[in-house]
C-alpha cells in the first residue's frame, strides 16, 4: 500500500515538474546551467553506435554546463564486469553507469544504484533547457528505469528485435513464380513460423546456382542466426519461445523454460539453423550484421540497431535492398525489447551533476542526433520527426516497439542467462536434444531461484 | 642424392612451410590497409588500392594512441622494476650459494608457473580494497609479480656464465661485492640483461587477462582495448588488423635484436 | 667441511641480495595466495551481500569435485595439452632438422620463424577468427577454390572447435620448439655423428639412434615447459570461441575466469585456483629436477 502511494506521488510530481519546466525553463537555464561547472563525471557504456554518437555530443554538454564527461566504452561483457566489480568495491569509480535493463532488479536489490526521485523533485537541478520528462516514452522508461514503483534510471540505446529480409529477392518475379510452384502459395513477407521456414529453405542455394537471375559466386542462405554461447543466443531464441507460447516463466511465475511450447520453439530453432550459414554457434549480432551486409543470407531476426549498418553503402552491399517487418507470430506476437538504462551508482561522488547529465541526454537535440547516427530515441516527439520517418527501418521499428516483449529483470537473471546460453549453444552444436537442454536449464533455474518461486514481479 | 638438389628441396620446403605458417599474419597486415569492402571481397584481393584510414580511425579518431601510450608506460615500468629487484637476487643465486637456496628457488618456481588467473583473483580483490584499481601502479604490480621470478631465473644462468676468477681478482683489489655486482659482472652480462629485459617487455606488452581486470578508463592497455572494436553493429576488421599490426611490430624488432639469447631465455636456462 | 663453512659465510651476504626480490614476491604473490586459500573456505559471492564472512569449511572443494563442468574443463585442458604439445614437438623437430641442415641464410629463416610467438595471443585469436571465417575468410576461400579436402566450418561443432584451438597453439609455439631443438642439435658433438658414419649407419639410423637420444633431455625440458604453459591457455580461446560451442573448448583458465569474473563466485573460483596452484607447483618441482639435473 505504501509503495502504491509513493508511486502515485512520484508520477504526479513528475508531471507537475514537467508542467513547471515548460514555463520556467529559460530562466532556470540562465542562472543554473553552470552550477556544476568544473565537475568531471565518469561514465561507462557499451561500445556501440548510439554510444559513439553520444560521445561526439559530449562537447556540447560541456559548453552548456561546464561539466566534463569522461566516457569509457567497452564490449558488453566487460562493461558488466567492470560495473559489478566497481559496485562491489564501493570505489565511487563511476557517476553514470549503463546497463541492460535485465540487470535492474539486481542493481536495485543490492543497492548499487540510487533512486532518481530526490533529484527529480529538486527544482534547483532543473537547469537543462528543453528537457521535458513527459516526452520520454512511458513504456521504455518503465522497462529500463522502474523497479517496485521507484524510478532508478532513464532508457538508453533502446532497440528491439524485428525481421530483416531481402526485399529485392522477395519482389523478384522469377523467384516469386518459382516459390509459388514449389510451395503452392505466394512469396510474401512471412507472418507465421511455417512460412518463415519455407522461405528460409527456398532461398538456401549453393554456389553456382542462380539467385534472382544472377549466378552465385558463393553459397547463399535463407536465414542468419546467432548461436554463440553469449547473450545473443538468448536474445534471439526468446522471440521464438514467447511466440510459440513458452518463455522463462509462465503466468503464475513458475518456470516454463522446459514447457512443451518452449521445447517446440527450440526444436524449431535448431531445425531452422540448417538454413543458416555454417558456424551458427560462433555467431552473435556482429556476425549476423556482416552476413546481411555481405549478401550471404536472405532473412534474419535481428536487433533494429543493426539495421543502420546494413543500410550504410560504405560497408553494405545490400543498402536499399532490405525490407523490415515484425517477427513472425506463433501463438502470440513477440518482439524482444532490448535496451540499456543509464543509472547513477549509490557511491557516485557527483550524483546531482550526473542527474543533470541524464536530463540533457533526454533533450530532443541529443536524441535526434543519436537517431540520425543510427540509434533509437527515447522521446515521443522524435519518433514522428519527418527526417527519421524517412529511414527504411523506422516504420517496422515502431510496430515492433508497440509489441515489446521484455526479459525478466530479477536479480538472478544474469546467472540464469549464463546457464541458459550454455544449454542453447550446446543444443545447437548437437550435443543435447532440445528437451534435455531445456530440462537442464530448468534444473539450474530451480537451484538459482531456490525459495524465490513463484516469481511474481519481473 | 645430389647435394645441390637436396639443398634446393630443403630451401623450397622451408619457404613453403613458412609461407603457409605466416599466411594468416600476412593477411592481417594486408587487411589493415584495405577498405571495408575490399576486406570482405570474394575472391580475396591481393592487389588493391591501399589506405591508411584504418590506422587513422583506430589510433586518432578512436583514441587508441592513448592505449598505446599506456602499454608503453606499463611495459617500461615493469621492466625497470623487475630488473632492479631481480638482478641482485639472480646474482646471489649464482655467486653466494647458501642453505636457503633450495627453498628460495621453490618459492620462485611456485610463482613462475602459477596461471595468471590464480593471481588475478586475489590481486583484484586486494587492489580494490587499496584503491589501486584503474591505476598504473596496480597493473604494474601485477606484471612485476609474474616477471620478477622470470628475471631471477633467467639472469642466474647468464651470471653463471661469467667466470668467477674475475670476481676474485676484484676482491683482491679490495672491491666490495655490491660494487663488483654493479660495475663488473652486470656489465659483462649485458647481452643477457638485454635479452631478459626484452622478455619482460614482451610478457608485459602482450599480457591480456590481468590488464582486463585491473585497468580501466585511463589505464587500459592495447590488448584490452582491441576487443572494443568488436561492436554489436559489426566487427571493424580493418581497424583490428591495423592495431594488431602495430602491436606486434615493436615486439618483433626487439626479438630480432636479441635473437641469439632468445632460446636460453625461453627455456629459462635449461638449454644453453 | 670446507664447503659448509663457505656456505655459512655467504648467508648474510646472500640474504641482502635476495631481500628485495623476496619481500616483493611475498607481497605480490605469497600473500595473495594465502588470501585465496582463506577465501576458498568461505562462501563469498558477489551477488549476495554479506556472503563474504560465511565460513563453509571445505564445502567449495567438495562441490568442486562433484561439478561436471569442472571435470569437463579439466578434460578439455588435458586434450588440448596432449595434442598441442605432441604436434609442437613433431613439427619442432622437423623444423630444427631443416634449419640445421641449410648452409646459408639461416639467420633470415630463423628470424621469420620467430614471428608467430611474438604476436600477442589475443591478436592470434582475432587473426584466426578472420582467417577461418566460414563466409569471407581467406582460408575458406582457398579450401573452396583449390577444392582441398578440408573442413571449412571450424567453429561450428565441438570437434573442429577443439582442433582450431589446438592449431592456434601449435601455430604460436611449434616454431619456438623448432628453435629450442635447433639449439639442442647444435650442441651435439660432431664426433658422435662421425662415429656413427664410420660404423656405416644411414641418415635415418643416425637420427633414431644418435640424434634423438642425445636430444632427449632438451625435448623433455621443452615438453614439460610447454605442458605447464598450456595450463595458462586463456587469450586465444577466449576471443575465438569463448569456450564454446557449449563448453567444448572451455579450458581450465577460462572456466576459472568465468566462475570468478562472470558469475562472481569468488570463493568457488578460489578453490579452483588453489587446486590449480598445487598441481602446477608439483609439475614445477618435476621440471626443476629434470631441467637442472646437470647443473649442480
Amino acid at each position: 500500500m505504501r509503495k502504491q502511494i509513493r508511486r502515485i506521488t512520484a508520477l504526479t510530481l513528475t508531471s507537475v515538474m514537467a508542467a513547471g519546466l515548460a514555463g520556467s525553463s529559460i530562466t532556470a537555464a540562465d542562472d543554473g546551467a553552470k552550477k556544476f561547472a568544473g565537475t568531471t563525471l565518469y561514465m561507462i557504456a557499451e561500445q556501440q553506435t548510439p554510444t559513439e554518437s553520444l560521445k561526439k555530443q559530449l562537447e556540447n554538454f560541456e559548453t552548456m554546463t561546464g561539466i566534463k564527461v569522461e566516457l569509457e566504452m567497452a564490449p558488453l561483457d566487460d562493461v558488466i564486469q567492470k560495473e559489478t566489480l566497481a559496485f562491489q568495491s564501493k570505489s565511487g569509480a563511476y557517476d553514470i553507469v549503463a546497463a541492460p535493463y535485465q540487470f535492474l532488479g539486481n542493481m536495485v536489490e543490492n543497492q548499487y544504484i540510487q533512486p532518481l526521485e530526490p533529484f527529480m523533485n529538486d527544482e534547483s537541478l532543473a537547469v537543462i533547457d528543453g528537457y521535458d520528462s513527459s516526452d520520454i516514452i512511458e513504456g521504455m522508461w518503465k522497462a529500463s528505469g522502474e523497479w517496485d514503483g521507484q524510478l532508478y534510471g532513464v532508457p538508453a540505446n533502446s532497440c528491439i528485435m524485428f525481421m530483416t529480409y531481402r526485399k529485392d529477392l522477395f519482389e523478384n518475379a522469377e523467384e516469386q513464380a518459382a516459390f509459388k510452384e514449389k510451395y503452392g502459395y505466394d512469396l510474401e513477407v512471412p507472418k507465421d513460423w511455417k512460412t518463415y521456414r519455407d522461405i528460409a529453405e527456398f532461398f538456401t542455394r549453393s554456389k553456382g546456382s542462380t539467385l534472382a537471375g544472377e549466378t552465385l559466386s558463393r553459397d547463399f542462405y535463407g536465414v542468419s542466426m546467432m548461436g554463440k554461447r553469449h547473450d545473443a543466443v538468448t536474445c534471439e531464441w526468446l522471440n521464438y519461445a514467447w511466440s510459440f507460447g513458452g518463455g522463462v516463466f509462465d503466468e503464475d511465475g513458475n518456470i516454463a523454460i522446459n514447457s512443451d511450447a518452449s521445447v517446440e520453439a527450440l526444436e524449431y530453432f535448431v531445425d531452422l539453423s540448417q538454413f543458416a550459414p555454417p558456424g551458427v554457434t560462433s555467431k552473435t549480432w556482429d556476425e549476423q550484421t556482416t552476413e546481411i551486409q555481405q549478401s550471404i543470407a536472405a532473412m534474419a531476426i535481428m536487433f533494429n540497431d543493426c539495421a543502420p549498418a546494413c543500410e550504410d553503402p560504405d560497408s553494405s552491399l545490400v543498402a536499399g535492398k532490405l525490407g523490415y517487418s515484425t517477427i513472425p507470430v506463433g501463438v502470440t506476437p513477440a518482439d524482444h525489447y532490448g535496451a540499456w538504462g543509464y543509472y547513477i551508482p549509490s557511491d557516485s561522488p557527483n550524483p546531482e551533476a550526473a542527474y543533470v547529465f541524464l536530463e540533457w541526454f533526454n533533450t530532443p537535440d541529443v536524441q535526434k542526433q543519436i537517431a540520425l547516427d543510427g540509434g533509437f530515441p527515447n522521446l515521443t516527439s522524435i519518433y514522428n520527426d519527418p527526417d527519421l520517418e524517412a529511414l527504411p527501418y523506422w516504420e517496422a521499428s515502431m510496430e515492433a516497439y508497440e509489441i515489446s516483449t521484455t526479459r525478466p529483470r530479477i536479480p538472478q537473471w544474469n546467472q540464469m542467462n549464463e546457464a541458459l546460453m550454455l544449454q542453447l549453444s550446446n543444443c545447437l552444436a548437437g550435443q543435447e536434444t532440445p528437451k534435455d537442454a531445456l530440462d537442464n536449464a530448468a534444473k539450474e533455474f530451480e537451484t538459482i531461484l531456490e525459495g524465490k518461486l513463484p516469481v511474481t514481479y519481473q | 642424392m645430389n647435394k645441390k638438389l637436396k639443398y634446393g628441396l630443403l630451401y623450397a620446403g622451408l619457404t613453403i612451410f613458412l609461407f603457409i605458417v605466416l599466411m594468416p599474419y600476412i593477411w592481417l597486415i594486408l587487411t589493415s590497409f584495405k577498405t571495408r569492402v575490399d576486406a570482405f571481397a570474394i575472391p580475396p584481393k591481393i592487389f588493391f588500392k591501399g589506405t591508411l584510414s584504418n590506422y587513422y580511425e583506430a589510433f586518432i579518431t578512436k583514441g587508441m594512441l592513448h592505449n598505446l601510450i599506456n602499454s608503453i608506460i606499463v611495459m617500461i615500468a615493469t621492466v625497470v622494476i623487475s630488473m632492479i629487484l631481480g638482478l641482485p637476487s639472480a646474482y646471489a643465486f649464482s655467486r653466494f650459494p647458501s642453505r636457503g637456496d633450495r627453498l628460495l628457488s621453490n618459492y620462485l618456481l611456485g610463482t613462475r608457473f602459477t596461471p595468471v588467473v590464480v593471481l588475478a583473483l586475489p590481486l583484484y580483490l586486494m587492489m580494490s580494497r587499496m584503491g589501486l584499481l584503474n591505476t598504473y601502479v596496480g597493473i604494474i604490480i601485477a606484471h612485476v609479480a609474474f616477471n620478477l621470478p622470470f628475471v631471477v631465473w633467467m639472469m642466474r644462468g647468464f651470471y653463471d656464465a661469467i667466470p668467477k676468477e674475475i670476481d676474485e681478482a676484484a676482491r683482491v683489489d679490495g672491491l666490495g661485492w655490491f660494487h663488483i655486482f654493479l660495475s663488473i659482472d652486470t656489465p659483462l652480462a649485458r647481452s643477457g640483461v638485454a635479452a631478459t629485459a626484452v622478455f619482460c617487455a614482451i610478457n608485459s606488452w602482450n599480457e591480456f587477462l590481468m590488464a582486463l581486470i585491473l585497468t580501466g578508463r585511463n589505464t587500459t592497455t592495447m590488448p584490452v582495448a582491441i576487443p572494443g572494436l568488436l561492436t554489436p553493429q559489426g566487427t571493424i576488421w580493418g581497424q583490428i588488423s591495423a592495431v594488431g599490426t602495430v602491436i606486434t611490430i615493436p615486439v618483433l624488432v626487439f626479438a630480432i635484436l636479441v635473437q641469439k639469447h632468445m632460446i636460453s631465455g625461453m627455456t629459462m636456462g635449461a638449454v644453453k | 667441511m670446507k664447503r659448509k663453512k663457505k656456505l655459512s659465510d655467504n648467508s648474510s651476504l646472500a640474504l641482502r641480495f635476495h631481500l628485495p626480490t623476496f619481500i616483493t614476491l611475498t607481497f605480490v604473490a605469497l600473500i595473495p595466495l594465502i588470501y585465496t586459500l582463506r577465501l576458498s573456505f568461505y562462501d563469498f559471492k558477489l551477488s549476495e551481500a554479506g556472503s563474504a564472512n560465511r565460513f563453509v569449511g571445505l564445502a567449495n572443494y567438495i562441490r568442486l569435485f562433484r561439478d561436471p563442468d569442472f571435470y569437463n574443463s579439466v578434460s578439455k585442458t588435458f586434450i588440448f595439452m596432449f595434442f598441442a604439445v605432441l604436434f609442437e614437438v613433431i613439427i619442432g623437430i622437423l623444423l630444427a632438422l631443416a634449419l640445421n641442415a641449410i648452409p646459408k641464410v639461416k639467420k633470415l629463416f630463423t628470424s621469420l620463424t620467430l614471428i608467430p610467438m611474438m604476436v600477442a595471443p589475443l591478436v592470434i585469436g582475432l587473426m584466426y577468427s578472420f582467417y577461418i571465417n566460414p563466409q569471407f575468410g581467406l582460408y575458406t576461400w582457398l579450401v573452396d577454390t583449390l577444392r582441398l579436402p578440408l573442413p571449412t566450418n571450424l567453429t561450428g561443432d565441438s570437434f573442429h572447435s577443439m582442433i582450431i584451438v589446438v592449431i592456434m597453439d601449435i601455430w604460436e609455439w611449434a616454431p619456438y620448439m623448432g628453435l629450442v631443438f635447433l639449439a639442442g642439435l647444435q650442441s651435439i658433438d660432431a664426433q658422435c655423428y662421425e662415429a656413427a658414419k664410420v660404423d656405416g649407419a644411414s641418415n635415418t639410423q643416425i637420427f633414431w639412434s644418435v640424434t634423438l637420444p642425445l636430444m632427449r633431455p632438451v625435448i623433455t625440458v621443452a615438453v614439460l615447459l610447454r605442458a605447464m604453459e598450456t595450463f595458462k591457455e586463456f587469450d586465444k580461446p577466449y576471443i575465438l570461441t569463448g569456450g564454446g560451442p557449449g563448453n567444448a573448448t572451455e579450458v581450465i583458465d577460462l572456466y576459472t575466469y568465468r566462475q570468478a569474473f562472470v558469475q562472481f563466485k569468488f570463493s568457488y573460483a578460489a578453490a579452483i585456483c588453489i587446486i590449480l596452484f598445487i598441481v602446477l607447483f608439483l609439475c614445477g618441482m618435476v621440471y626443476q629436477r629434470v631441467a637442472m639435473q646437470g647443473d649442480d
